[in-house]
C-alpha cells in the first residue's frame, strides 16, 4: 500500500495538501516546521485514534492534541493504492468519522472499517497492521536506531514472519482462515470437527435425521400396507371361494328347484293318470264276512297245524296207552273179585298180627323149653374137640415141618394158632347154652299164663272188629288177618287204578288232545261250509272254495284298493297342486330351466353339491360369509388406500436426503482436509519457525558489506538474537556492541530493515516513515545507508525526514526520482 | 408377430436434482415417454407389448403412479406381458398384488421360467424377480420344449459376457450364447440402460436416461417374429438426453474470461431437452475467481438442466513454493509426502484438497465449500 495523496484540512498546524512518492519522499525542515505533525497526520491518516486516545484524561486527549490550531475543520482526506485499487479516505476527526471508497469499483467500505462501537479498523483493513504494529515494524524514530530489542514476543513475531515467506498471511492467520471456514461454511468445531449447534452441518445433519426418520415411517407404513394387502388378498380369496362355492350352490339349487319342479310335475300327473285309472269288475266282499271267514281259516290253518303237531304224539301215545288200558282192565277184574273186603275194619291188623306173633312166640317158646336134643347138642359140642385135635395136629405138623422147611412150618404154626382160637371160642359157647337151659325152665311156667292172657285180648280184637267167633281164636285170627290181607289187595288195586288213570290221562293227553282239535276242525269246517255258502261259494271242497275266496277277496281288495288310490291320489293331486292348476306348474317348472339353463351358459356346470334341503341352509351361510368377506374387503381396501394417500412422496424424501447426504460427505470431506490442512501448516509452521535466524543471518550477510563500506561481511546471531561480527583483521568474532557508534547504527539499521522485512506481514507495502535515522552516520556508511535504503524504496513508500538538508541531497543522489517536500517555518511549502 | 419390447422404466425414481420442482418434472417426463411407448405400440400396431422388468421402483412408486400404468397397459388393448426387475420385485403384499390389473395384462409370478402361449406359434417364457433372485445359470438347461414353435425369453438380468456397460454384474447374469441352447429363438431383456442387440439378447435400454451415467441410446424394440426368425428394431424415444462437456480454462486470468470460455462452448447447445453438464477445467491464475453457481444460474433456462462443476485449479507454483524455507515450503513439501505415500484414493483425494485448502489459506484466499 502507498500513500498517493494527503490533502489536510487542519490537522495540528497543518493545512495543506502533500502529494507523495509511491518510493522515497524526503521531508525536510527545521524544528518545529511540521515534521512530526505531518508525521503524525500520516499515521492518523491510516490508524485514526483509538478510543482511549479518544477520551480525555488530565483535560486533553490525544485526539484534542491533534486538532488544527488554526481551527479549520478537524479533517483530512487522502488517496491511498492498495491491491484491490485506488481508494479515497475521508477522515472527520472532529466525529472521529471515516469514509472509506473504492475509487475503481465505486465501492462505500466504511462499514468494513468501522466497528461497532465507533472503533475504526482503518489499518488492519489496509495493511493488516494495527496502530502498534505498524509504529514496531514501521516507524523509526529519532535516535532509534539501537539494537533490536530481543524479546520473546519480537522473536516470536520473526518466527511468524519466517513462517509467512514473504506472503500476507502467515500460518496462525492461514489456520484461522481455515478456522473460519469451518465455522462459518461448514458449521464444524476446530477440535472435534463435530457440528457446531447452529452451524450448516447441524442444519443438515437434523434435516438429514428428520428425512431419515420420515423414510423409516414411510417404510414401516409400506410394511404395514403390504400386510394389509396379504389379508386383504387372503379375504379376496376367500371371497372368490365363497362366491365360487355360491355358484355351485345356486346352480345346485337352481338345478334342485327344476328337479323337485319337475318331479313334482311328474308326480301331479302320475297322480292325475291314478285318478283316472278303472275299479276291476267283481264283487264287494262283506267285510265282516270276508274277516270271519279269514278268521275261520286262519283258525282252520291253526288247529290242522296243531293236530299235524299232535299226531307224532298220539301215535306215540297208543301203545303205552293200550298198555295202561290192559293193565286197568286186569286190576279191575282182580278188584271186583275182592268186593267182599270193602267193610273190613283193618286197623286192628297189626295188633293182631302183634298178638298171634306173641302167641306163636309164646307157644314156640313152650317147645322151645323142652329138653334139648342131646345128639344136636353134642354135635354142636364136638366141634371144639375136633377143632383141638385139629389144632394139635397141626401144630405138631407145624411143627416138624418147621424143623424141615421153615416157611410151611411158619404157616402151619399160624393155622394151628386160628384152630385154637376156634376151639376156644366154642368152650365158651357151650357154657353159654348151659346157662340159658337153665332159665328156660324157669320161663315156661311163666310163657303159659302170658299165653292164655294174649288170646283173651286176642278174642277181644277180634270179637271188635266182627269175626265171628267160629273156630278158636288162632284161626279167627288169621281169618281176621286173611280178611285184613284181601282189604289191603283191594286198596292197593285201587290205588294202583287211580295211577294207571293218571298215566292214562297223562300219556293219553295227545290222543284225547288231538280228538279234541280233530273235533274242532270238523265244526269249523262245517262253520266255513256255511259261510262260504253264504257267499255262494261250492263249499264242498274246502280248498276249492277257499280259492275261490281268495280269488274274490283279492277282486274285492283290488277294487277297494283302486278305489282308495284313486281317492288317495285325488286327495294328493289337490294337496300337490296347491290351489295350482297343472299348466301353472309347468310355466313354473319352464321358468326354473330357462333359469337353470342361463346359469349353466353364464358359470359353466358346475358340481352338484347336495340336495336343496342342504344347499339352501349353505347358500344362506354363503350369503352372510359372502356379506362378511366383502365388508371386509372393502374396510381392508380402504384403509390401504387411505394410508398409501397419507404416504409422503418418498422419491423427492430420497431426492432430498440425496442432496443432503451429498452435501454432508462435501461438507465432512471438506472438514477433514481443514483439519488435515490444518496440522500440516502447523507442523510446517514449527519447521519454519525454527529457520527464522539463519535468514536473518543470510539477509544481514547479504547487505552488510555495503552499509560497512565493505569492512565487514559475515554476522553471527546467538539464539539472543545478540549479533557478534567477524572481524576482517583478525577474523574473531566481535560483538556489535564493541564497535562504533556509527558501525552500530548502520548494524542495527540494516538489522531493523530486515526485521522489519520480515515482520511487516505486507511484505513491504505499508509505508517505511523514518525520522532522522543517519544522525550518527558518516559520509561513507550514510551513503550506504541510503543505498539500501533506496533498493528498499522499490518495494515499498519511504517517507523520510529529517533537518539535514545534505541528506535530502544524499538521498537524491541514491534515489533520483525521490521527492524532497520542504517544510518551512511558519510552513512554508515546499519545492520538491 | 409384432411385439413391441420396453424395460427399465423406473417410474417414480428419485432424481438426484437440486430442487425438488426439477425431480418432480423428471418424473412426469418418464411417465409421459413411457405413454408415448404404449401409444406407439398402438400406432405401430403389434399384437403383443412386453416389459422387462423395473417398470417402476418398489420402493417409491406410489399408488397414483400403479393406477397410471394401469390405465395406461388397460388402453394398449392387447396383451402385455410383464416380468419384474430387481428394482420391483414382487413381493407378498407389495406394489404388484397392490394393483388391479387389467385382463390384458399377464404378469410372470415366478423366478423360474413359466411359459405363455402366446399363439398356436409363439410363446413367451418370464423370469421374475420376486423375494428371491432368479437363479444364476438358470438357461444352462433346455427350458423350452423343442415342439417346433417359437419361444421368446423375458427376463431382468445382466447378458454378462456383452455388457461392460455396467461394473454391476450381479444381478441375474446369464450367458447370452446360452439363449438358443436353451430353446428360446430371442432373449428381450431389461436391467442395462442403453440400448443395444447382439445375438439373441435384445437390450431396449430405458426409455429415458436416468442420469449422468446413460449417454447411450434409449429405445422400445420393436420385433417381428416370422417362424423362427426375429427382426429386431431398435426404436429411439428419450425426449431428453445427458451430455457433459470439458469447458477448458487455463490461463485465465479471471472469472469472466472463464464465463466467456463457457460461453463460447455452449453457444450451440441451447435445448430444453438436454442434461448438460460443464466441467471446468485447467490452472486458472491464482486470483481468478470462478463462480460456478452463478454461470449455471445464467444459463440454466436453456436447458433441462445445468451443471458447472469447477475442477480448475489456481496456478499456484507449488514446486517453487515446495523449495521455500518458510511454512509454505514446509507444507507443500509435507502434503506432498503425505500424497505420495497414500494408497487410498479417498484419503488421496482429501489430502489433495487439504493441500489446496492449505496453500489458499497461506495465500490468505477465501476457501469456498460448493455443495449445490
Amino acid at each position: 500500500m502507498w500513500i498517493e495523496r494527503l490533502d489536510i484540512r487542519g490537522f495540528k498546524r497543518l493545512s495543506e495538501e502533500i502529494e507523495l512518492s509511491p518510493n522515497l519522499t524526503i521531508v525536510c525542515g527545521v524544528n518545529e516546521a511540521g515534521k512530526s505533525s505531518l508525521h503524525d497526520a500520516i499515521l492518523r491518516t491510516l490508524f485514526g485514534f483509538t478510543r482511549s486516545e479518544q477520551r480525555r484524561t488530565g483535560g486533553e486527549s490525544e485526539l484534542d492534541r491533534c486538532r488544527p490550531w488554526n481551527g479549520a475543520a478537524y479533517a483530512l482526506n487522502a488517496i491511498v493504492h492498495t491491491t484491490a485499487g485506488r481508494h479515497r479516505i475521508e477522515w472527520d476527526f472532529a466525529e472521529h468519522e471515516v469514509v472509506l471508497r473504492n475509487l475503481d469499483t465505486g465501492e462505500d467500505l466504511s462499514s468494513k472499517v468501522t466497528g461497532k462501537r465507533g472503533d475504526v479498523q482503518l489499518g488492519p483493513y489496509l495493511l493488516g497492521l494495527d496502530l502498534e504494529d505498524f509504529r514496531m515494524a514501521c516507524c523509526v524514530e529519532q535516535g532509534e536506531i539501537t539494537a533490536v530489542p530481543k524479546s520473546e514476543s519480537l522473536i516470536a513475531a520473526m518466527q511468524q514472519a519466517v513462517e509467512a515467506g514473504g506472503r500476507n498471511t502467515g500460518v496462525e492467520a492461514a489456520v484461522e482462515l481455515l478456522h473460519k471456514t469451518l465455522s462459518e461454511q461448514i458449521g464444524a468445531r476446530r477440535d472435534t470437527l463435530g457440528p457446531t449447534p447452529k452451524g450448516r452441518l447441524r442444519g443438515l445433519l437434523d434435516q438429514k435425521q428428520e428425512i431419515e426418520g420420515q423414510l423409516e415411517a414411510a417404510e414401516g407404513e409400506q410394511e404395514e400396507i403390504a400386510g394389509l394387502e396379504q389379508q386383504r388378498r387372503r379375504v379376496q380369496d376367500e371371497r372368490e371361494r365363497a362366491e365360487a362355492e355360491l355358484r355351485q350352490v345356486e346352480q345346485g339349487l337352481l338345478r334342485a328347484e327344476e328337479e323337485r319342479l319337475s318331479k313334482r310335475l311328474k308326480e301331479i300327473k302320475e297322480l292325475e293318470d291314478r285318478t283316472r285309472q278303472e275299479v276291476p269288475e267283481g264283487p264287494d266282499l262283506d267285510e265282516d264276512a270276508r274277516s270271519a271267514i279269514t278268521r275261520r281259516r286262519e283258525e282252520l290253518d291253526e288247529m290242522k297245524g296243531e293236530k299235524a303237531s299232535l299226531e307224532p304224539r298220539a301215535e306215540a301215545a297208543r301203545e303205552p296207552v293200550e298198555e295202561l288200558e290192559a293193565r286197568r282192565a286186569e286190576r279191575e277184574r282182580e278188584r271186583a273179585s275182592l268186593t267182599g273186603y270193602d267193610q273190613v275194619d283193618a286197623s286192628r291188623a297189626d295188633e293182631v298180627q302183634g298178638l298171634i306173633a306173641r302167641r306163636e312166640s309164646r307157644i314156640a317158646a313152650d317147645a322151645a323149653d323142652a329138653p334139648p336134643d342131646t345128639g344136636a347138642q353134642a354135635d354142636r359140642d364136638a366141634t371144639p374137640a375136633y377143632l383141638w385135635l385139629a389144632t394139635g395136629v397141626v401144630a405138631i405138623g407145624s411143627l416138624a415141618l418147621a424143623l424141615a422147611v421153615s416157611p410151611a412150618a411158619l404157616a402151619g404154626l399160624a393155622v394151628a394158632a386160628a384152630l385154637g382160637y376156634l376151639a376156644f371160642r366154642a368152650q365158651r359157647a357151650q357154657k353159654q347154652a348151659a346157662r340159658r337151659s337153665e332159665a328156660a325152665v324157669a320161663g315156661r311156667e311163666a310163657a303159659a299164663k302170658g299165653l292164655e292172657e294174649i288170646e283173651r285180648e286176642l278174642a277181644a280184637i277180634l270179637d271188635a272188629v266182627g269175626i265171628a267167633p267160629t273156630e278158636e281164636v288162632g284161626d279167627r285170627a288169621r281169618r281176621y288177618l286173611d280178611a285184613c290181607k284181601h282189604h289191603h289187595r283191594r286198596n292197593e288195586i285201587d290205588a294202583e287204578l287211580g295211577r294207571i288213570r293218571g298215566d292214562l290221562d297223562t300219556t293219553g293227553e295227545p290222543i284225547t288232545e288231538l280228538r279234541r282239535v280233530e273235533e274242532r276242525i270238523q265244526r269249523h269246517e262245517q262253520d266255513l261250509r256255511e259261510r262260504y255258502e253264504v257267499l255262494g261259494i261250492e263249499a264242498a271242497d274246502l280248498a276249492a272254495a277257499g280259492r275261490e275266496f281268495d280269488r274274490l277277496v283279492e277282486l274285492s281288495r283290488k277294487r277297494s284298493a283302486t278305489r282308495q288310490e284313486i281317492r288317495e291320489a285325488e286327495s294328493n293331486l289337490k294337496v300337490a297342486l296347491s290351489g295350482q292348476t297343472v299348466a301353472e306348474l309347468e310355466a313354473t317348472h319352464s321358468e326354473a330351466e330357462a333359469k337353470l339353463r342361463e346359469n349353466i351358459g353364464r358359470h359353466g356346470e358346475l358340481a352338484a353339491t347336495g340336495s336343496q334341503a342342504d344347499l339352501e341352509p349353505r347358500r344362506q351361510e354363503l350369503d352372510a360369509e359372502l356379506r362378511e368377506r366383502s365388508n371386509k374387503h372393502s374396510t381392508l381396501q380402504g384403509q390401504i388406500q387411505a394410508r398409501e394417500r397419507q404416504l409422503p412422496d418418498v422419491p423427492a424424501l430420497r431426492e432430498q436426503l440425496q442432496r443432503i447426504e451429498g452435501e454432508v460427505r462435501e461438507l465432512e470431506a471438506a472438514s477433514q482436509a481443514i483439519a488435515t490442512a490444518r496440522e500440516a501448516l502447523e507442523e510446517s509452521a514449527r519447521q519454519a519457525h525454527s529457520a527464522f535466524r539463519p535468514r536473518l543471518k543470510e539477509a544481514l550477510d547479504q547487505n552488510l558489506a555495503a552499509i560497512t563500506d565493505g569492512r565487514y561481511d559475515r554476522v553471527e546471531l546467538d539464539e539472543d538474537l545478540e549479533v557478534t561480527l567477524v572481524a576482517p583483521e583478525t577474523g574473531q568474532l566481535v560483538p556489535a556492541t564493541r564497535l562504533s557508534r556509527g558501525t552500530q547504527d548502520q548494524i542495527y539499521f540494516l538489522e531493523r530493515l530486515e526485521i522489519l522485512d520480515m515482520l511487516d506481514p505486507t511484505a513491504g507495502d505499508a509505508p517505511l516513515l523514518l525520522d532522522e535515522p543517519f544522525v550518527h552516520y558518516d559520509d561513507d556508511r550514510l551513503a550506504g545507508a541510503l543505498a539500501l535504503l533506496a533498493e528498499r524504496t522499490r518495494e515499498r513508500q519511504v517517507i523520510l525526514f529529517t533537518c539535514h538538508e545534505p541528506l535530502v541531497e544524499a538521498a537524491r543522489r541514491t534515489r533520483e526520482d525521490a521527492k524532497v517536500i520542504m517544510l518551512n517555518d511558519p510552513l512554508t511549502p515546499l519545492a520538491s | 408377430m409384432k411385439i413391441l419390447h420396453i424395460a427399465d422404466v423406473h417410474l417414480d425414481r428419485p432424481f438426484a436434482r437440486s430442487d425438488r420442482r426439477a425431480g418432480d418434472v423428471d418424473r412426469a417426463r418418464l411417465r409421459d415417454t413411457f405413454r408415448n411407448c404404449m401409444r406407439m405400440a398402438a400406432e405401430r400396431q403389434v399384437d403383443a407389448v412386453t416389459i422387462g422388468g423395473d417398470l417402476w421402483e418398489d420402493e417409491h412408486v406410489s399408488a397414483d403412479t400403479r393406477r397410471f400404468v394401469a390405465g395406461e397397459l388397460e388402453r394398449v388393448g392387447r396383451p402385455v406381458l410383464m416380468v419384474t426387475g430387481n428394482h420391483d420385485p414382487l413381493l407378498d403384499g407389495g406394489n404388484y398384488e397392490r394393483t388391479a390389473w387389467p385382463g390384458n395384462v399377464h404378469l410372470f409370478d415366478a423366478s423360474r421360467p413359466t411359459e405363455l402361449r402366446l399363439t398356436d406359434d409363439l410363446s413367451v417364457w418370464g423370469i421374475s424377480w420376486t423375494h428371491r433372485e432368479p437363479e444364476p445359470g438358470e438357461l444352462e438347461r433346455r427350458i423350452a420344449p423343442d415342439d417346433g414353435r417359437t419361444h421368446i425369453l423375458l427376463v431382468h438380468g445382466t447378458a454378462t459376457p456383452l455388457i461392460d456397460l455396467v461394473e454391476d454384474s450381479g444381478h441375474f447374469p446369464f450367458d447370452p450364447s446360452k439363449v438358443r441352447s436353451a430353446g428360446f429363438s430371442l432373449c428381450l431383456a431389461g436391467h442395462i440402460h442403453a440400448a443395444s442387440h447382439q445375438g439373441e439378447v435384445v437390450y431396449p435400454g430405458s426409455p429415458e436416461p436416468l442420469g449422468w451415467g446413460e449417454m447411450g441410446r434409449h429405445c422400445m424394440a420393436l420385433v417381428e417374429v416370422e417362424g423362427s426368425e426375429c427382426r429386431v428394431e431398435l426404436i429411439d424415444v428419450n425426449s431428453h438426453s445427458y451430455r457433459e462437456i470439458v469447458v477448458d480454462c487455463g490461463g485465465a486470468t479471471h472469472g469472466g474470461e472463464c464465463e466467456e470460455r463457457v460461453e463460447e462452448a455452449i453457444r450451440e447447445m441451447d435445448s430444453e431437452a438436454l442434461h448438460l453438464r460443464l466441467l471446468l477445467e485447467g490452472e486458472v491464475a491464482r486470483d481468478c475467481e470462478i463462480d460456478a453457481n452463478q454461470i449455471a444460474e445464467r444459463h440454466r433456462t436453456r436447458f433441462a438442466e445445468l451443471q458447472v462443476v469447477d475442477n480448475t485449479a489456481p496456478a499456484y507454483d507449488l514446486d517453487a513454493l515446495a523449495t521455500g524455507s518458510d511454512a509454505a515450503g514446509h507444507f507443500v513439501r509435507l502434503m506432498r509426502e503425505r500424497i505420495a505415500a497414500q494408497s487410498d484414493e479417498d484419503e488421496r483425494a482429501t489430502l489433495e484438497r487439504a493441500l489446496d485448502y492449505g496453500v489458499r489459506a497461506l495465500d490468505g484466499r477465501e476457501i469456498r465449500i460448493d455443495v449445490d
